[in-house]
């Protein structure tokens, strides 16, 4: 039951802070929409930052460097405007093959 | 033709484009989702009450803070330590729903209820993309429905499917790398100027320190600080 109840409990917060702002503006002035754009890119740098350094490790000598360059390539291929299963490819095989250098080296 | 033409045929005619557009945008974020979610699954199953759990899905539809909340009640943490957990790593939900506040300003009530029910970090990446793009309000809406979800039920069916078959089948090889990779593909856009620079590296920097914080606390600080250093850098540039 206690499952349950904190299952719902979740739930409805997580709905609240969904449709809270969402009920209450109606219209932003310019700088409140800037702020709020603003926050936004942070809370996606965030998530990206902790994503990356939260990546389960396989163990294997250079993880790290692997990770950070797939973030990397990643991020030129977006800025070269290719769509988002080619940024995957790129960034995933970048790991790969630097993973498999490492284990090469 | 073909019965199977025919009712292909139909949902083509049925489905607008910028429908099927939000769906095929959403299709490789799902992809990428898809080891976080068979883990997610695999936890949910092995809970004492996995219906319960797994119910979380839906009604919870976040990854971290669902596992949050899965991990920390099978491990028979306290309900209020539980309850707030979850809803301190959610608390970003109300900064996107705040931008996406001015997108949805003039939409219906029940279509607002129903873009915040199913807002979450892939649904609003890439709704807040198509928004700053040209295009009607109505295309934009639709577009946001498909991508939305598009996420809403392949999320549900590869929890469901973790559930059933369990997380090895990704452990050792780095798919789950994929997840993080398409939160850089939905920042980088954003990053086109001073002060959108300035709140990326200062976000990113405290979510680096900070990121050992309990409860997405973490996260809320460099939320704070990423927006105050782009404040401050729109301010310097005036």
């Amino acid at each position: 039951m206690s499952t349950w109840i904190v299952i719902i409990a979740v739930g409805l917060g997580s709905f609240l802070f969904r449709f809270g702002p969402l009920a209450a503006s109606t219209a932003m002035s310019a700088t409140a929409e800037r702020a709020a754009s603003l926050a936004a890119t942070a809370a996606l740098a965030g998530l990206v930052v902790t994503a990356l350094s939260h990546h389960e490790s396989s163990g294997r000598p250079g993880e790290t460097l692997a990770v950070l360059v797939a973030a990397g390539v990643a991020a030129v291929v977006v800025r070269l405007g290719r769509p988002l299963p080619t940024v995957l490819v790129a960034g995933m095989g970048a790991y790969w093959i630097l993973l498999a250098a490492a284990a090469a080296m | 033709m073909s019965a199977t033409t025919a009712a292909a045929s139909l949902a083509q005619g049925v489905l607008h484009a910028e429908v099927r557009r939000g769906v095929r945008a959403a299709a490789p974020l799902l992809a990428a989702y898809l080891p976080f979610a068979l883990t997610l699954g695999a936890t949910i199953a092995r809970h004492p009450d996995p219906l319960a759990a797994w119910a979380g899905t839906l009604m919870i539809f976040g990854g971290s803070a669902h596992l949050a909340v899965v991990q920390l009640s099978a491990a028979a943490a306290a309900a209020p330590i539980v309850v707030v957990t979850g809803l301190l790593i959610h608390a970003r939900l109300a900064v996107y729903s705040l931008e996406m506040a001015g997108h949805w300003a003039t939409e219906p009530v029940r279509r607002r209820l129903f873009g915040a029910a199913l807002l979450i970090d892939p649904t609003w990446a890439l709704g807040t993309e198509r928004y700053r793009a040209p295009g009607a309000p109505g295309d934009k809406w639709r577009y946001h429905v498909g991508a939305s979800c598009t996420i809403a039920i392949g999320w549900l069916v590869m929890v469901s499917a973790g559930a059933v078959v369990g997380g090895s089948l990704t452990d050792g090889t780095g798919v789950a790398l994929a997840a993080p990779l398409c939160m850089v593909a939905m920042v980088t856009p954003r990053i086109t100027d001073r002060t959108s620079v300035a709140a990326a590296v200062a976000g990113g920097a405290v979510a680096a320190v900070a990121g050992g914080l309990p409860a997405g606390t973490g996260l809320l600080a460099a939320i704070a600080a990423g927006t105050a250093a782009g404040i401050a850098a729109g301010g310097r540039e005036r």
